[in-house]
Order: C-alpha cells, then sequence, then structure tokens
C-alpha cells in the first residue's frame, strides 16, 4: 500500500536514474525550449499590446467593433460547448457500453475534426449551406443566412470543436465497467437515475476537463470561422478574425490589445484546467 | 419466496453460456449454483435477476412468472463478485441508495440505513468511502445496500470471490448467521465446492451451461448423478476396470454395477479418499490389493497418503492423524489396500 503514496511516486529506482549532468541537461532543453515557444511571444503580446500606454489600450478594447466580437466569441462558446457536452457524452456512452453496427465508423468520425484542416471544414460548410450549397435554396426560400452570418460561425465553431468532451469521456468510461451501473438497476434506480447518480459523478472530471478544452478552442477557432465569416465588421467577426484585421491595417497596439485579450482568456482557461487536475487527485487518489 | 427457472437458455454471440437449465430454488433456503468457471452459473443468475435476457425460457419468482419483468422491478438484491459499490458515496449512501431512487422519507430512510449497518457490524463506518474499507467490510457493505430494498430474493454472485481465503472463510460464517435471521430466498454463486457444501440447504452442480444434478448437500456429495459430478464435488480418484459378470471389476476389486450393462464395457470407479482403508502387507487376509506408499504429508490433523497400486494406477487417501500414527507406515513401505465405497459409472459406447 505505502509504496504507491505520492511521495513513492516521484523517486525513481536508481537504476533508472541518469546521472546529474545528463538530467541537468536535459531540464536545461525543456526550460529553453519552453521560453523561446512559449513565454516569450506570450510577453511579446502584452508588451506590444501596452506599448502606447494603457489608455491606449482601453481604447483599443473598448471599440464597439471589438466589443461586438467579443460578444460573438463568447456567444460561440456557450452553445459549441453545451452541444458538445451532450453529444460527446451520448458518443461516448453509446461506443464505450454497447455494440452496434457503425461504431468504429463513430470512433473514427470522432476524430475528423482534429484530423481535417479547419478550412476545409469551413469550405464544407459553405457548400452545404452557401447560396450555391446544398441546402441553399431552401434556406433562401425561408429567409434563413446561415453562411456570412452568425448561425455559420456558430455552426463552423461546434464543428471543430466536437471531439473534446468525446476524447476526455471515451477513456474513462471504457476503463470502467457496468458493474455499478448494474449494481443500481437491482436497487430499483431508472435509466435516468442511473445515469444522473451513478454515471454522471464517475465521468465529471473528464466532463469538466472536456469542457475547459472544449472552450479554449471555441474562442480561439480561425481557420473555419474565417472561411463562413464574411468578415463583416462588428457583426460576423469573432476575436481572432478581428486581431486579423487590426493587424493587417497595420493598427498592431489594436491588434495585439485584442490578442492580449484573447491570450487572458487562455491563461484563464488554462488555469482553470490546473485547478480541475488538482482537485481530481484530490478526490481520487 | 421461491425461485424456478424453466429450460433458459441464452447465448452470447454464439457461444453457449446456458442451455436448457431447470431447477427449484426452496424458499428460505441458501441455494448453490456450483460449477466450474465457464459452466454458466452467473448467467444463470443474472437471468434470475433480469440482467440479462434469456433466449428461451421462463424464469419464476414466487410461482408467477416475471422473464419480461424489469431488472427495477423484480425485487432481488444483487451482490457483485466485485462489490460494485458506488465509490463516490459514503457507506451510509451506499445503502441508502435503493431507498433515494424509490423515494422513501428522509427520516425512513436513516432508520432502515441504522438497522442494516447495525445487521452487518459496520455502524461506525458508516461516514467513510468504500477506498477506506477492508475487501471484507466493502463486501458486507454490498450486502447492506441489497438487503436495504428488502428483496424477496438475495442472489449472490460470488461474493467472497476476490477476498483472501481466510476472511473468505470468515464471511461464509457470517453468512450463515446473517441467513438464519433473514431467512431470507438466497441463490449463491461459487465455484467452490466447500463453500457449497457448507452454506448451502440445496446445491444445483452445473456444466457447460447444463445442470448436471440438482439436491441436497449430502446427495451430491454421497449420490453422484454422473462422473462429471463426482470428480467436481469433493476429492475422488478414479480407478479403471471392466464389467465382468454384470459387476465392476477394478483390480482386485469386485463392485457392484448398475444393472443392465454391457459385458465388457470400462467402468470408471470413483473413490473418495477417506472411503480407503490400508494395513501392512504381513497379513493373510481377503484378497487386497496391494499398493507401495509413495509419499506421506501431515496437513493439520489429517495425513494425506499417495499410493501406487500394483495395477499402476494411482490412490489418494487421507486419514484421521491417530489412525496413521497407530499404521506406522514410512515411504515405500507395501501395503494392502481395501475400498469400503466407491461410486461405479459405467462408460456408453464400446468397451474393451
Amino acid at each position: 500500500m505505502n509504496a504507491s503514496s505520492p511521495s513513492a511516486r516521484h523517486s525513481l529506482p536508481p537504476a533508472l536514474r541518469e546521472p546529474v549532468l545528463v538530467r541537468a541537461a536535459l531540464i536545461a532543453v525543456g526550460l529553453a525550449f519552453l521560453a523561446l515557444f512559449v513565454l516569450v511571444p506570450v510577453a511579446a503580446v502584452f508588451t506590444q499590446a501596452l506599448e502606447k500606454g494603457s489608455l491606449a489600450y482601453l481604447r483599443a478594447v473598448l471599440q464597439p467593433e471589438v466589443r461586438a466580437a467579443m460578444w460573438l466569441t463568447l456567444l460561440c462558446a456557450a452553445v459549441a460547448v453545451p452541444l458538445n457536452v451532450a453529444f460527446g457524452v451520448a458518443a461516448a456512452w453509446a461506443i464505450a457500453r454497447y455494440e452496434f453496427p457503425g461504431k468504429q465508423l463513430l470512433n473514427a468520425l470522432i476524430d475528423l475534426p482534429f484530423s481535417v484542416s479547419p478550412v476545409i471544414s469551413g469550405l464544407s460548410l459553405t457548400l452545404l449551406f452557401g447560396a450555391q450549397g446544398f441546402f441553399g435554396p431552401w434556406l433562401a426560400a425561408h429567409g434563413l443566412k446561415v453562411v456570412f452570418a452568425v448561425p455559420g460561425i456558430v455552426l463552423a465553431t461546434t464543428f471543430v470543436t466536437f471531439p473534446f468532451v468525446a476524447k476526455e469521456v471515451l477513456p474513462v468510461l471504457q476503463a470502467q465497467n457496468a458493474d455499478q451501473e448494474e449494481a443500481a438497476l437491482t436497487l430499483g434506480a431508472r435509466g435516468w437515475q442511473v445515469f444522473l447518480r451513478v454515471t454522471l459523478p464517475r465521468i465529471k472530471w473528464a466532463v469538466l476537463y472536456g469542457v475547459i478544452l472544449c472552450n479554449a478552442r471555441a474562442m480561439g477557432e480561425f481557420g473555419a470561422v474565417s472561411v463562413v465569416s464574411g468578415h463583416i465588421r462588428g457583426r460576423t467577426n469573432t476575436l481572432p478574425l478581428q486581431v486579423e484585421i487590426l493587424y493587417n491595417e497595420y493598427d498592431f497596439a489594436g491588434a495585439f490589445a485584442v490578442a492580449s485579450m484573447l491570450t487572458l482568456l487562455a491563461l484563464v482557461t488554462l488555469a482553470a484546467k490546473k485547478l480541475l487536475a488538482l482537485r481530481a487527485r484530490e478526490v481520487r487518489p | 419466496m421461491s425461485v424456478r427457472v424453466e429450460r433458459l437458455s441464452k447465448q452470447f454471440a454464439g457461444a453457449v453460456a446456458v442451455s436448457d437449465a431447470s431447477f427449484a430454488a426452496p424458499s428460505g433456503a441458501i441455494t448453490t449454483l456450483l460449477g466450474p468457471s465457464g459452466s454458466g452459473k452467473t448467467t444463470l443468475l443474472r437471468l434470475i435477476a433480469g440482467l440479462e435476457v434469456p433466449d428461451e425460457g421462463s424464469v419464476f419468482l414466487d410461482g408467477h412468472e416475471c422473464t419480461g419483468v424489469p431488472v427495477q422491478k423484480r425485487g432481488v438484491g444483487f451482490v457483485f463478485q466485485g462489490h460494485a459499490l458506488f465509490e463516490h458515496l459514503s457507506v451510509r449512501e451506499n445503502v441508502a441508495f435503493g431507498l433515494r431512487v424509490r423515494r422513501f422519507p428522509a427520516r425512513e430512510i436513516g432508520e432502515r440505513v441504522d438497522e442494516l449497518l447495525e445487521l452487518v457490524q459496520l455502524r461506525d463506518h458508516g461516514r467513510r468511502q468504500p477506498a477506506q474499507l477492508s475487501g471484507g467490510q466493502r463486501q458486507r457493505v454490498a450486502f447492506a445496500r441489497a438487503l436495504a430494498t428488502r428483496p424477496r430474493v438475495l442472489l449472490l454472485d460470488e461474493p467472497f470471490g476476490s477476498l483472501d481465503a481466510r476472511v473468505r472463510i470468515e464471511l461464509r460464517a457470517w453468512l450463515r448467521r446473517l441467513h438464519d435471521k433473514t431467512q431470507l430466498t438466497t441463490v449463491l454463486v461459487t465455484h467452490d465446492q466447500e463453500e457449497a457444501l457448507e452454506l448451502s440447504q440445496h446445491v444445483v452442480v452445473l456444466h457447460a451451461g447444463r445442470v448436471e444434478q440438482s439436491g441436497s448437500p449430502l446427495e451430491i456429495y454421497d449420490h453422484p448423478a454422473s462422473r462429471f459430478v463426482a470428480s467436481f464435488v469433493g476429492e475422488a480418484n478414479v480407478l479403471h476396470g471392466h464389467i465382468r459378470d454384470g459387476r465392476a471389476s477394478v483390480g482386485p476389486h469386485t463392485l457392484s454395477a448398475p444393472a443392465g450393462v454391457r459385458e465388457g464395457a470400462t467402468v470408471h470407479a470413483f473413490v473418495r479418499p477417506h472411503d480407503v482403508q490400508i494395513a501392512h502387507a504381513r497379513g493373510v487376509g481377503p484378497p487386497l490389493a496391494g499398493a507401495v506408499v509413495e509419499d506421506l504429508s501431515r496437513v493439520g490433523g489429517s495425513v494425506k497418503i499417495a499410493l501406487r497400486l500394483d495395477s499402476g494406477e494411482r490412490l489418494a487417501i487421507r486419514m484421521a492423524k491417530g489412525g496413521f500414527d497407530g499404521l506406522r507406515l514410512a515411504r515405500g513401505d507395501r501395503v494392502q489396500v481395501e475400498l469400503k465405497g466407491a461410486k461405479v459409472f459405467v462408460e456408453e459406447g464400446i468397451g474393451t
């Protein structure tokens, strides 16, 4: 029992320990890489953003176009995350617990948004919902606008983020056998009671983790959204698109100010993720 | 309440798990489903619980058919081999689970949980998490949880299978006392024949998905209905011989054989280790089989003796230490062997 306590887990058996020099070199390489590719760029974003003073910074982030982009970004996340939680948990549940025709296909399809370039995801939406697209005439006849409008952006965001929750939950469900759920059934629980009282508590941390990753990507997505957005200022630009527009207009201070907001959102997400990981370890040693 | 299954069959992806199984578990008794792994005993239990749906056949609880009744409404308590406690809930909440999902009033739940924790002697452990309990304690919580909703039948799937030997024996005695108190109709699955013979009033021996024999532990032990039952339940030596003049001739022994068997057919005589008497080869008596002592080993209060008969067949016998000391046997001694009892099975088909 005591052999697996946290303090013992970190000490390697002597045979596996490297000489001090090797260890120092490995750690140095790791830290240098981190500094070069992560810390310096993040620091650069904030320095650039604040270059012209905090007043200019505030003016840049408070201009109406940027505020609209902020709201659209939050809206996308607010729609995509719950949808993908529902879909991800359902898909993971089906794959982990049932045998059905098409199971392997479903499993492979979940990975699709990861393996396909986001630009292609965006194009496929244009092909389906654009004016010349498959559903285009029907949508036009009913006065609905998807591509170059908010619905298209939300759809694109949802599509590129749908693997996150499923990918986090699936391995957790697969590692558990169904006997606690069966026990709940023999005790008289109905299907939804089993799900709420037994299954959900057991996958809670995986779902939350998936939510955080899904949210981060939903707010940061560029490629797919860029294709379907149409870049209508103040209406169909998300924060990442707004950054690009400002940058292309040589408004570097503005571009970096908006970028710094996105970076802040990312840092908050990262902190939340770390907290969750710590909390999850506390609950399940 | 009685449990009866009739002609149950179940296949998994073409593999037969249970085949045409029928038996009845008497009301208020412990009935054991005994068989080696893969004999279909767990599947049979899950069919009774409603966790599996049979391909054919029916399940009757208290005389009422309930084959199509969902598991929640069968009124069965189920204890799983791996305890299957809800790891995210405390001991109390585990026991309360069945009452909570049935929306019992909170006060009643509290009283019932106290009562059950008392029954399984875990009154002071209510606030613990399952991970903080020992294996035996966890399994007792699983019993309390299964009993909380006052089931009409208790179904136990190798409840002590994952525990170490000493705890297993303790819990066996505990289950016996628990059953004396509750008098609940219980069906227990096990591959441990000792557990089956010690705990139950009724034993159903399963082999390859079929019911081989069903009866009291004594009947099963003393009058096995098939070669499989004779070899699986209790220790047994197998000696081979032939039918001669309507009787089984096994070495120098002649044993009674079932009537109407063919002359020359092969017989298998199952001899229990304590059904053999041995004596030093000095005396002149009835025609006994000669044998050499190959090995001796003391196991607690009894002695195991490995003999090689002159026919070449081996015989493992067991006797109390007292009787053994009187014999003054040593390895390599020649002895004479007499069979006090044997169960003879005649091989069907062509004898030699």
